[in-house]
């Protein structure tokens, strides 16, 4: 299968692709606000974010499918692609629709780029077979697309992206379409297949949960922008801004005022409570508008140990989940949904509740974040 | 295949429904096929111009290749060679509107222009053609004016078989095969045409039956070519020696219809 792997995992200081200051609009709304990044060889990379906050849009600009109003630099495997159309990129993407070609078999499809380059049959065939056991398809070659399910048209679209040893293989939302079992099963299969191959990977998708299974490192877009950039671990710990805390699952955000910051926590002032939690913005001063985070594994009932990060909160009709019940609640400081692992727990109507200032986030309300709740669902057009 | 009578009721077929349907059904293929069926069984007759079948013969069929009487021949060639210019520039040129009016803006209007074409009557389009491309711009009757009224004529149907493709085509998978290394002509040959085909060689048969069979606006494009439905118009129509055979003849380009509509449908509705 070594033929299928052009490009071994790399080092940081040698990225497969570059791109700084990539700008981008639609009739007037701007789908990409100034995009820079660098990706490593071999990298897992997830643009992760909502619909409208560009990053299909950003996957189209890197396969060459949209031609960016202005880019000081885009560069791929060290030769600048700026106004190369896809075809002369070496990059291959999965669509989230597959975009099987309906009228050739799978064999023709997987094919279908070696064909272009002239490789000769056989060999055509001998790497079409190699891409289509690397995604367990061994069988298959001789079918016809309508004949296969939702999952192995997925396998399909993916062989044939393989096949041509890509610098960078590009997925847009490839799992949407599966159904949840499948989904998970094409997780792991991904990351298998990422190890396999050496390939540089770029997925985009909107669930957190798929980003942090996969990834190196997420890049969260927001409205055109790069809202945070880091390894799986940090952005689910430490997310940096309101948007990132809320989009990366953190189902308890309240605003309020800060009172001291220290460097490495603060104490913040809402509706008249004291939280303390950690610092994850700099230049938190006291007197500012702030936000903090916390989950609601996090918040426990009745341990009234310590008097910090301590409500007393009424609780509301628990939802059940199954492994867990999420219990709403009301407190001084606002509603705060807890999570409780004993899913038959009866529970007194008023309870003690706390949680350890290291699992709850403090940081800043910045000014750009007020405005750009509306921008963010414009620009639509490839979510 | 599964019997219509074994699908549950639903709105307007209800049982009764269902049979006054198969009813008009076959009336309407009674109505269609008995007039055929007598011409064939008359081009068997000793006596057509009687309209009585019998006695039987086939004199008819065996004097249509003789001599004097084979003078259909050059027409047949002129309609097939004229139908085969229309079919093959009427599909082109649909297949170039085609692919475009999906991306145009006002794409509704446009259509219409291009489809109304078919709702005008075809005597005032042949007079209109002999008048304008003749008398303003000189165009010369004969063959190619000829063409040119078929073509116009058969452009609209054209038309319309590419356009039942074209919008139902997935222009995703030009992005596909574009981001496979696929240049503008591969992305073409090996995405778009075959998946266009069925439109396309819907609208090859059809262009070339309907100038196969156009006689309306011929009568004043012809100029001194006869077309085959000319020929058969004036044969029929003017009590010559020719007239018995044309029952014949009738029935022979019927039964050849027949079987070049059936493998044209074979060909259509195959299964990949």
């Amino acid at each position: 299968m070594s033929e299928l792997a052009t490009t071994g995992p790399g080092t940081e200081s040698d990225p497969i692709l570059t791109l700084a200051n990539v700008r981008q609009s639609y009739s007037g709304v701007l789908a990409l606000r100034g995009i820079s990044l660098d990706v490593a060889k071999g990298e897992f990379l997830t643009l992760l974010g909502p619909s409208g906050s560009g990053k299909s849009t950003l996957l189209r600009v890197i396969a060459g499918l949209e031609e960016p109003d202005s880019a000081d630099v885009m560069r791929l495997n060290g030769h600048s692609i700026v106004g190369v159309p896809p075809e002369a990129r070496n990059v291959s993407t999965v669509f989230q629709h597959y975009a099987l070609f309906p009228h050739m078999s799978v064999g023709e499809n997987v094919e279908y780029s070696l064909r272009i380059r002239k490789v000769a049959p056989e060999e055509r065939r001998r790497r079409a077979e190699a891409a289509l056991a690397l995604v367990r398809l061994p069988d298959k070659y001789g079918r016809r697309i309508h004949q296969l399910s939702g999952g192995e048209r997925q396998r399909v679209a993916l062989a044939r992206s393989l096949v041509m040893g890509p610098d960078i293989l590009l997925l847009d939302e490839p799992l949407g379409a599966l159904d949840e079992r499948l989904r998970l099963d094409m997780q792991i299969e991904l990351i298998e297949l990422r190890r396999k191959t050496g390939a540089t990977f770029i997925l985009v998708t909107h669930s957190q949960e798929e980003a942090i299974t996969m990834s190196d490192r997420i890049v969260l877009m927001r409205a055109g922008t790069i809202e945070q950039m880091g390894n799986p671990r940090d952005l689910f710990a430490s997310p940096a801004t309101e948007f990132a805390a809320r989009f990366m699952g953190f189902e308890n955000v309240l605003r309020g005022r800060i009172l001291r910051v220290s460097a490495q926590d603060a104490e913040i002032d809402i509706e008249g409570t004291t939280i303390r939690g950690r610092v994850v913005a700099k230049n938190l001063r006291p007197g500012d508008t702030a936000f903090a985070a916390i989950r609601a594994e996090h918040i426990h009932v009745a341990k009234a140990a310590d008097r910090t990060n301590h409500l007393r909160g009424t609780a509301g009709a628990p939802v059940y989940k199954g492994r867990f019940t999420d219990v709403p609640f009301r407190s001084p400081a606002g509603d705060l949904m807890v999570r409780l692992d004993g899913a038959d727990d009866v529970l007194p109507p008023q309870a003690d509740l706390s949680f350890a200032p290291e699992t709850c986030v403090i940081g800043s309300i910045g000014p750009e974040s007020a405005g750009q709740e509306e921008t963010s669902s414009k620009g639509k057009k490839h979510d | 295949m599964r019997k219509p009578n074994s699908l549950p009721p639903a709105g307007l077929f209800t049982r009764n429904g269902v049979r006054f349907a198969v009813a008009c059904g076959v009336f309407a293929m009674i109505l269609l096929y008995l007039p055929i069926v007598g011409l064939i069984l008359l081009s068997f007759s000793a006596q057509p111009l009687t309209g009585i079948p019998w006695p039987l013969t086939v004199e008819w069929y065996t004097s249509l290749v003789e001599g004097e009487n084979a003078r259909w021949l050059k027409p047949l060639a002129t309609s097939v060679g004229i139908g085969f210019l229309v079919s093959f520039s009427a599909t082109a040129a649909a297949l170039l509107i085609g692919r475009a009016v999906p991306l145009a803006r006002r794409s509704g209007g446009l259509l219409a222009t291009y489809l109304s074409v078919i709702v005008m009557p075809g005597i005032l389009i042949g007079i209109a053609i002999l008048i304008f491309y003749r008398g303003l711009i000189g165009i010369r009757t004969g063959f190619w004016s000829v063409f040119l009224a078929h073509f116009i004529w058969a452009l609209p149907f054209a038309l319309l078989c590419i356009l039942i493709v074209v919008v139902r085509f997935d222009r995703r998978l030009l992005d596909a095969a574009r981001d496979l290394g696929a240049g503008r002509l591969r992305r073409f040959l090996d995405v778009e045409l075959p998946l266009l085909m069925p439109g396309i060689s819907a609208s090859l048969f059809f262009s070339f039956l309907l100038s196969f069979n156009e006689l309306p606006r011929t009568l004043y494009a012809r100029g001194g070519i006869i077309t085959l439905p000319y020929y058969l118009w004036t044969a029929s129509s003017s009590h010559s020696t020719q007239v018995s055979l044309i029952y014949a003849l009738s029935a022979v380009i019927t039964v050849a219809s027949f079987l070049l509509t059936l493998a044209a449908m074979r060909l259509l509705t195959r299964k990949d």
